[in-house]
């Protein structure tokens, strides 16, 4: 961490502001918001540092490096750990190295489980990524699994669940819904998990109904769907916040140009 | 387990897509999803997905209901046999309360449910949890001498009205359950106001005064009962509503599982306790002079404040609109009372007014964030030209 400050403090001609906290802090969405939020009509760019390092290597050599350092991780994964790849390598010649338990059936994830997309083992590895994921898929019937404070080793963000007691160890997770959509009821569950002066179920009603000019009052500039992800994960009614934002900010887009 | 899981695929198969009965694959469903958590799993967002469900939550409301419900059957067989001044043993107290209450609790889930059942199906979507608890919240806020026919009446119409009417679970703007009681109080006055009908029986036996305290006081009477005695519970009432006690065990459950709003029950007390605490300085009469904590044990407030007034879907949705939606439901429900003898439970009134103006609430709140925004961006485009 010192090592990286001052390795900062020599970087010219840049503002270094330090980001700290659990996510979504690390989400370039939150930051841009709290630093200097998007007006109407603005545009923001950025950049990975790995990137940054390859386009600096570009300019220094002549060569392109296209290298990533990739993590493969998850519960299907015995020992997770990092691994040096091509950018857009087959998956499979990346996973033959990997010990993945294949008991049952399993999701492979270009990215994080909260944002990543779905792929199969024969595809390849994203532009973008530098994280892949491998967990089981939940597809099994849990009895009285409604019942509240049983099945604790699911990790939740409501305390209806003592997953927070016991699920201190590694958390085991699946892809299983843990049950069905619902209409909206519970309020002030999405405030909790996004970190910004916006009003989340607002904005995804007014996301619903296409109200473009809503939409853009209630703050659509200033978002893209992942900063929803944890809005996917924690919200009761299992509603598909990233989803109904990605449309929404595709509609925008049309409307506005 | 595997067997079971068997017969219930197998029951579901005429139910399925393009199948005989697809229609009435909600109804089944229902069933299913309430013995099973389904093996749906995520196709597109996160891949993980929280724990918690609807299901989940509204039975976290039923069990933060459960002490003041077996209270109030206790309670019921207490009045009942202390007034006739009859022996009796604890058990003899639950026993005459069940034989009372049970019914109204199944007259309410069977009508209830079947309007909802007949609603999803005719809707194609799901049945949603909702009613678990507004059924079991309607026989608890009534007299427990109602005609169980008027609670089906009762029960129908908030269904209906209140809530199919505007869309469905989620869409309501008033709170089901209050509107069914609403209904009863101004269709069938007679049994639901007075003092012949807060205890079980106190109409057919002269020797019992069904009287509750805030009607008494209304009245111009001389209250009877200490802090604690109002606070415990042992005293005349709707069904569920007369222990403190009991609530606030419920509100505690409902606070930490974070399934109610502490914000809007911490607005309403406080809110209460002021409007309370100035009608005591006032003190022109005999209402006014009622002491501002007992106003917070006596009649229905406990209860509808912390059961019914934090009701998501009618309630203020967002954190700061809650804080002011429940001071308001405090100030008015004592407003209510003191000046308005005709209607001596203002919890009711002062909640369902809310109700209707909890969106306006949110739009003020909501309104402030957006001018935020509108100025950051003018101030913006300033420093561009």
């Amino acid at each position: 961490m010192q090592a990286l400050r001052t390795f900062f403090e020599d970087v010219k001609q840049a503002d270094v502001v330090g980001v700290s906290g659990k996510h979504p802090a690390g989400n370039v969405g939150v930051q841009i918001h709290h630093l200097n939020p998007i007006n109407a009509g603005e545009s923001a760019w950025v950049v990975n540092p790995e990137d940054v390092a390859n386009i600096g290597a570009l300019f220094n050599t002549g060569v392109f490096s296209a290298q990533r350092t990739v993590a493969v991780v998850g519960s299907s994964v015995s020992k997770p750990q990092y691994y040096k790849a091509t950018i857009g390598v087959s998956l499979s010649s990346l996973l033959e190295k990997i010990d993945i338990d294949n008991s049952a059936p399993n999701r492979y994830i270009n990215g994080d489980v909260l944002t990543g997309k779905a792929t199969a083992p024969d595809n390849y590895l994203g532009y973008y990524n530098n994280l892949f994921t491998i967990i089981p898929e939940g597809n099994s019937y849990r009895m009285f699994g409604w019942l509240p404070f049983v099945d604790n080793h699911i990790p939740s963000a409501s305390t209806t669940s003592l997953s927070w007691l016991f699920g201190k160890k590694k958390a085991k997770v699946d892809t299983n819904l843990n049950g069905e959509e619902r209409a909206l009821v519970v309020t002030g569950e999405m405030e909790k998990v996004f970190p910004m002066e916006i009003y989340p179920m607002q904005l995804i009603k007014a996301c619903l109904i296409e109200d473009v000019e809503r939409m853009e009052a209630l703050g659509i500039y200033e978002v893209v769907p992942e900063d929803f992800a944890l809005v996917d994960f924690a919200n009761t009614s299992k509603i598909e916040a990233q989803e109904i934002i990605r449309r929404g900010i595709e509609l925008m887009i049309k409307e506005e140009g | 387990m595997n067997f079971l899981r068997k017969q219930l695929d197998n029951i579901k198969k005429p139910f399925a897509k393009g199948e005989k009965y697809e229609r009435f694959a909600p109804a089944v469903n229902a069933f299913d999803t309430f013995l099973f958590v389904p093996n749906h799993t995520t196709n597109k967002g996160a891949h993980i997905r929280d724990a918690v469900d609807l299901k989940r939550t509204m039975v976290m409301v039923i069990i933060a209901l459960l002490p003041a419900l077996i209270y109030g059957i206790y309670n019921t067989g207490y009045q009942y046999f202390a007034q006739s001044g009859m022996e009796f043993t604890i058990l003899d107290a639950f026993i005459h309360g069940a034989w009372k209450i049970v019914p109204m609790i199944a007259v309410s889930y069977i009508v209830g449910l079947t309007i909802e059942f007949i609603f999803a199906i005719y809707r194609g979507h799901e049945v949603n949890e909702g009613y678990l608890v507004t059924g079991l919240l309607i026989p608890m806020i009534m007299p427990v001498d109602i005609p169980l026919w008027m609670v089906a009446i009762s029960v129908a119409f908030a269904v209906l009205i209140a809530k199919e009417a505007f869309g469905g679970t989620g869409m309501n703007i008033l709170n089901p359950a209050l509107t069914a009681r609403a209904f009863a109080f101004f269709a069938y006055p007679t049994y639901m106001s007075g003092n012949k009908v807060w205890v079980s029986e106190a109409s057919n036996v002269d020797a019992i005064s069904g009287e509750t305290i805030l009607g008494s006081l209304a009245a111009g009477n001389q209250v009877n009962y200490s802090f604690f005695e109002m606070f415990q519970g042992a005293i005349p009432g709707s069904i569920a509503e007369t222990s403190t006690l009991w609530v606030a065990v419920g509100a505690i459950i409902l606070i930490l599982t974070g399934v109610g709003s502490w914000r809007i029950i911490a607005g309403g007390v406080a809110g209460a306790a002021i409007m309370g605490y100035l009608f005591n300085l006032w003190g022109a009469n005999a209402l006014m002079s009622f002491d501002w904590t007992n106003h917070l044990v006596v009649g229905g407030f406990a209860f509808g404040i912390v059961f019914m007034a934090t009701d998501p879907v009618s309630a203020a949705q967002t954190n700061k609109g809650k804080w002011i939606y429940g001071i308001l439901v405090g100030i008015l429900c004592i407003l209510i009372r003191v000046f308005n003898p005709a209607y001596p439970e203002g919890v009711m009134l002062a909640i369902l007014l809310m109700n209707v103006f909890a969106p306006t609430i949110d739009h003020y709140v909501i309104e402030g964030n957006i001018n935020r925004r509108k100025k950051r961006w003018a101030s913006a485009q300033l420093k561009t030209t």
